[in-house]
């Protein structure tokens, strides 16, 4: 079987680490590249997690480092009380000896979308900064992606503001961009992804399937830290891997950025009151009982 | 029991008209004022639609109308005759009527309403916030003269009149939907989610029309009201209805507390009435937002008031 050649846009973060592993795990993928972005932590320190993840969990591909703010205003205070000081609540990983690739993140998408022959996915986790940049530096870039598969948005409630979910709000004039680019897209919304609980009793039953010693001991850590909380970027990843563990329906969506009180919400056109033609598959349903299968998996691949 | 004091501000409107009629049959309220707001159509023809409506009920004499604000606070008026006709409310033949407006504007009849009054008034709007709004800007010590503020509008998921995130409503005034929301007093939501939700059927409609002259009058409006409803494959609901309903008998809806702002600026939001479902939300819950409407209990009341006219 011909592998799919896929590029994760992450912010590493607790649940990116889910979502890189279950990408890793899945031989179906051809990882072509990590990018990283600000957003759990500065750029910095995510840029530092994708290396050492990468090595913990024996992902060789690009590793490249991204934007270090939203398009349009400073990097925000990271969100320390979710994904603690270093992204990943304080965890200390061994330390990756890889360097980061020589070409920015933007200049990695375009290249390998280049000699992807239209067949690239983008699965971005983080706010959608770094492929707005991609778009906007290489605008032959839309006609060059197969689909892009995003944790983000939500069709109903929000976790920032009231409906605006935390990857949009922190870069709505990207997703604005993503969202306009004509791109297939899919979106992983809040809502939904919400939805996709794997206790946390369960995944420590689950972890004693892994061999791998310090992987073991590394999702053990997180699953602690983070508590029964849904790893919403590992959604995206699992859609894209099994497309029918979600319902979809074609919508328009829109991304408001003007005003403060709803900054960053993805407008779901879900009565069709604009007349506007859908530009996303919307995810309005999930599987979470085959989340729950992918997940006990993926920990026997390690 | 005594009856709840209430002043309705509209713009009819057929559903509008089918509120009124409720109000006025009800013996759980008593209406002291109609006021007239341009929304649904200009003001004239509100208030023209509004007299032909206490007309058709016999009870012309009996509540005085005033004529309100004929533009919204920021912006000139834009109707829309798709729903409502060329008159803003097509349908019914109604004479012309003889009775006119009082010689007051709609804020200053609802100011001597709720001065004279020795309980507190409940506002029940149910067009644009234009006058509830500039009422509340100019006697901000009336604020607690007014027990709430039932309204139909708002759009907590979706939107309408093509706005994804705006009721037509607030859409035509958010400015001044942003006083009445941010005034302090209790706020009940007929939001446009829950409004599409207390819909009637053809044989309700047919009930209505062999049950007396007012439930003739009814059927009218709605043959009309319905043809909207069928070319844009919506359900027949009688969104104002619903906000005259709550005040007769509560518990038909069901609802939540939640704090609600409305966006004023967004490019895309504009007209939202954000509301926060968050459970860990700290804002002030100044709303209680309607979810849901037991439906058939709401058309039984609507049947009801109906026949109260036939005595």
């Amino acid at each position: 079987m011909e592998k799919r050649p896929i590029i994760i846009d992450t912010d590493p973060g607790c649940d990116d680490f889910f979502a890189i592993m279950m990408a890793a795990a899945y031989e179906g993928f051809d990882i072509r590249a990590i990018t990283t972005v600000a957003g759990n932590a500065v750029v910095d320190v995510t840029t530092r997690n994708a290396l050492d993840i990468a090595k913990l969990l024996g992902i060789k591909t690009r590793i490249a480092k991204g934007a270090g703010s939203a398009m349009m205003h400073p990097f925000d205070e990271p969100a320390a009380f979710v994904h603690g000081l270093n992204g990943i609540g304080q965890v200390v990983l061994p330390r990756s000896e890889q360097k980061v690739d020589e070409m920015k993140a933007w200049d990695v998408i375009y290249d390998e979308a280049c000699k992807a022959d239209g067949q690239l996915e983008l699965i971005p986790v983080g706010p959608l900064t770094n492929v707005a940049i991609a778009l906007l530096k290489y605008p032959d870039l839309k006609d060059k992606i197969k689909r892009i598969t995003i944790m983000g948005g939500s069709t109903t409630i929000g976790n920032c503001l009231p409906y605006s979910e935390a990857n949009i709000f922190h870069d709505p004039y990207a997703a604005h961009l993503v969202f306009t680019s004509g791109i297939p897209l899919v979106m992983a919304g809040l809502d939904i992804t919400l939805t996709a609980l794997v206790p946390t009793d369960d995944i420590m039953k689950m972890s004693e399937d892994i061999k791998n010693k310090a992987v073991r001991d590394t999702v053990v850590q997180l699953a602690k830290i983070r508590g029964n909380e849904p790893f919403h970027d590992v959604v995206a990843v699992a859609s894209v891997i099994k497309e029918d563990i979600a319902e979809y329906k074609d919508y328009n969506v829109e991304i408001e950025y003007k005003s403060p009180l709803t900054y960053g919400r993805t407008i779901v056109d879900t009565t069709f009151t604009t007349g506007k033609a859908p530009n996303c598959r919307v995810m309005t349903g999930y599987n979470v009982e085959a989340h729950k299968t992918m997940f006990a998996d993926m920990m026997r691949k390690y | 029991m005594n009856r709840i004091p209430v002043m309705i501000d509209c713009d009819p409107g057929h559903d509008d008209a089918i509120a009124l009629i409720m109000a006025l049959a009800s013996d759980k309220l008593d209406v002291r004022c109609i006021t007239t707001v341009a929304g649904n159509n200009t003001l004239e023809n509100t208030t023209k639609n509004c007299l032909k409506v206490l007309t058709v009920l016999g009870k012309e004499h009996d509540v005085p109308v005033a004529m309100g604000l004929d533009h919204p606070m920021f912006k000139p008026l834009r109707i829309s005759k798709s729903v409502h006709g060329e008159s803003g409310m097509d349908g019914p033949v109604v004479p012309d009527p003889v009775v006119k407006p009082v010689d007051m504007n709609a804020v200053q009849l609802m100011e001597k309403v709720v001065r004279e009054s020795e309980e507190r008034v409940t506002i029940v709007p149910i067009g644009p916030l234009t006058n509830v709004g500039t009422f509340l800007l100019a006697n901000p010590d009336l604020k607690p003269k007014i027990e709430r503020i039932c309204l139909m509008g708002g759009s907590s998921l979706i939107g309408n009149s093509g706005s994804a995130t705006a009721e037509f409503n607030i859409f035509q005034d958010a400015e001044a939907a942003n006083v009445v929301f941010s005034s302090g007093i209790p706020i009940v939501m007929h939001d446009i989610e829950s409004t599409r939700k207390a819909f009637v059927e053809e044989k309700d409609i047919e009930e209505l029309r062999g049950m007396n002259h007012v439930g003739k009058f009814v059927a009218e409006l709605m043959d009309f009201f319905t043809l909207y409803s069928k070319q844009h494959n919506l359900t027949f609901s009688i969104h104002d209805a619903c906000a005259v309903s709550w005040l007769i008998d509560p518990s038909i809806f069901i609802s939540t507390f939640a704090n609600v702002t409305v966006d004023i600026v967004g490019e895309k939001t504009y007209g939202c009435t954000v509301t926060d479902f968050r459970a860990n939300s700290t804002l002030p819950k100044n709303t209680e937002v309607v979810l849901n409407v037991h439906r058939e209990r709401f058309v039984q009341l609507l049947k009801d008031c109906v026949k109260q006219y036939s005595k």
